[in-house]
């Protein structure tokens, strides 16, 4: 019985074949629209961006409306296209342009700082001992972001990534 | 590659804060100067120094210690736009500020700056 269903699904593909080019097509052009244009999920693995993600195991969801920078706000995390290597990378947008970052890490001798160019984002892993970002290879166009992380996936377990790490500072100024 | 871009010392900012990415400097509504301390709200963000303790175990425990940042939110005309305050009003600058620069020197591996005493110590999976 089964054999014959399966036999007459076949038969029906097979005896329309421009049907199922079509068909096949449309699940093509819908799927490339999804992952191009909507979201997209890939593994993360690495001390970057420690204690925030885990260094293996975990997958990121990407929303790929944020692609080169649009919408992004300091404190995002962003997937991008690494400058220096053909590899994606994970960091945290600590500048915009016209927004005014430290070069180094705090504590280090070098206290300077610059204004982020135009066109351009400051991106910083949350493991400053282990990470290669701005304070390495300098400010990065936003037309290499390739979206902003929303979420994070673990077996069983689904988190959306906090909206905002920035926190109000109620202390009066040391100067 | 980024166009080249001018640093300048902390102890700059004031100055450098009025001046917007076109080289102008920047109106704010009332036609005051910037001021960071009175115009600009004060956020605070942690990042981490981590450290995988023991890299060769799959379950390895990673410590991490907090160094805390400084941002001002800022607007003028033209919109918001967020200044890094760290290196100017933070623990650092306290420090300058006092002489007691000792501390940032004893350990450079760390940055001293919002380090605090006790460690996190998060058990992840490597």
């Amino acid at each position: 019985m089964s054999g014959r269903q399966f036999g007459g699904l076949l038969g029906d593909l097979l005896g329309h074949p421009f049907r199922t080019v079509i068909f096949a097509g449309k699940f093509l052009a819908f799927t490339h629209l999804f992952f191009e244009y909507g979201i997209q999920t890939a593994p993360a693995q690495g001390p970057s961006m420690l204690p925030t993600f885990e260094l293996l195991g975990q997958w990121l969801v990407v929303s790929r409306r944020h692609r080169f920078g649009r919408n992004v706000e300091v404190g995002d995390l962003v997937a991008y296209n690494i400058p220096v290597d053909e590899n994606v990378g994970v960091k945290r947008i600590l500048g915009l342009p016209g927004d005014y970052i430290m070069l180094d890490t705090p504590g280090r001798e070098s206290q300077a700082m610059i204004q982020v160019p135009q066109g351009h984002c400051w991106i910083v892993g949350d493991n400053l001992a282990a990470s290669r970002d701005s304070r390495y290879f300098g400010p990065v166009p936003l037309a290499l972001i390739r979206g902003k992380v929303v979420a994070t996936i673990k077996p069983f377990h689904f988190q959306w990534v906090e909206k905002n790490p920035f926190h109000r500072e109620n202390r009066s100024p040391a100067i | 590659m980024a166009p080249p871009c001018r640093s300048f010392p902390a102890s700059d900012l004031p100055l450098a804060v009025q001046v917007g990415l076109n080289g102008k400097l920047r109106k704010t509504d009332d036609g005051r100067r910037i001021d960071l301390v009175k115009d600009c709200e004060l956020f605070e963000f942690v990042q981490y120094e981590c450290l995988v303790t023991r890299p060769e175990v799959r379950n390895s425990p990673v410590e991490c210690w907090p160094v805390q940042r400084l941002f001002r939110r800022c607007q003028d005309k033209k919109g918001k736009f967020t200044v890094e305050t760290t290196a100017w009003e933070g623990a650092t600058a306290a420090a300058a500020a006092t002489s007691t620069k000792t501390e940032l020197q004893q350990d450079k591996s760390v940055p001293s700056f919002g380090k605090q005493n006790h460690s996190v110590e998060i058990s992840k999976s490597v």
